[in-house]
């Protein structure tokens, strides 16, 4: 009984495997456009107390033409802030990067037309596990197989339900202004 | 006789807060980890790092670890290098200029996460090891 069990989750995971590799080579032999260091910069700053920035310099970017579908990953220990304890506590206390290491992009280019300055994205932020709409106006460029894009947009920390503490409260900006800057370039393989 | 004793406790005083003024300094303001002077927690190579960094209970172990891996170049972009197709490393210095493709090199760095849209681990903060 053990034994037919066993075979079966072997089998399972060997045809998820399958798949997953038959679905992967499909999906890259479109024409995707991919940035591994674009640069996400977060800012939360009051004045007259200390900067609260943060910035991500490896955050991966893809860019599918055919479908306008763009997605972007950002690991959150790949923020660095320039005071290591505010670094510390953004990790440890705020956004919980152990359990929740990552914050995802996933969108549509609505309206992209490369011969434009100006695109709009909209999609979802996954961050935290909890998930917040965003819409923005992005500055782009495309030049023979790069696509260069820059643009913001504002969160806040309760979107994620990230409760910051009394005691820095009137620190911490309650709105989250969020820079990027990527660089795609031409993936055809 | 009282006079001397105030001025005593008032140097006392003085003497504890500046003590506590620069323990509170030092412990805000504490310096980042520098993770080419720290000895690497794991030395493994890129592909059975990647494996566990698929793994979400195994990847908690090496996160913010630093790692030590050989591996050859299969990419070289604008300040990063892909090693054996699945490790990519940001290094902290300009080390990249020396490196071409195909050639193999270990390096030193900070273990970063694992990256599930491109399956890429991703380290940074490197540093080349001599070989």
């Amino acid at each position: 009984m053990e034994k037919t069990k066993n075979q079966i989750t072997q089998f399972v995971i060997w045809f998820a495997l399958l798949f997953g590799v038959v679905v992967f080579t499909t999906a890259v032999a479109q024409t995707k456009y991919l940035d591994k260091n674009g640069v996400l910069i977060f800012e939360a700053s009051e004045k007259l107390f200390e900067e609260v920035k943060a910035v991500n310099e490896s955050v991966t970017v893809i860019f599918n033409e055919e479908t306008n579908e763009i997605a972007s990953l950002a690991l959150i220990k790949g923020f660095r802030f320039k005071n290591s304890l505010m670094q510390e506590h953004f990790n440890e206390n705020y956004i919980e990067s152990g359990k929740y290491p990552k914050a995802i992009f996933k969108g549509k280019l609505v309206d992209f037309n490369p011969d434009a300055k100006k695109v709009t994205v909209k999609g979802t932020l996954e961050v935290r596990g909890k998930k917040k709409e965003i819409e923005t106006t992005l500055n782009m460029q495309k030049v023979d197989g790069m696509i260069s894009m820059t643009g913001e947009f504002v969160v806040s920390p309760s979107d994620f339900d990230i409760e910051i503490p009394k005691i820095v409260r009137n620190k911490i900006a309650r709105e989250v202004n969020v820079k990027l800057d990527f660089k795609l370039e031409r993936n055809d393989t | 006789m009282i006079l001397r004793k105030k001025y005593s406790i008032a140097g006392f005083l003085a003497l504890l807060f500046t003590i506590i003024g620069i323990v509170a300094y030092n412990y805000m303001y504490q310096d980042h980890r520098d993770i080419a002077s720290e000895k690497f927690d794991f030395e493994l190579k890129p592909s059975l790092l990647s494996v566990a960094m698929s793994n979400t209970n195994e990847a908690a172990n090496y996160v913010d670890r630093v790692i030590q891996t050989e591996g050859i170049i299969t990419a070289i972009e604008q300040n990063s290098v892909i090693l054996d197709d699945v490790v990519q490393v940001n290094f902290s210095a300009d080390d990249l200029n020396a490196l071409s493709i195909k050639k193999k090199v270990t390096i030193k760095g900070r273990c970063v996460g694992y990256d599930d849209l491109l399956e890429l681990v991703k380290i940074d903060q490197a540093t080349l090891v001599n070989n």
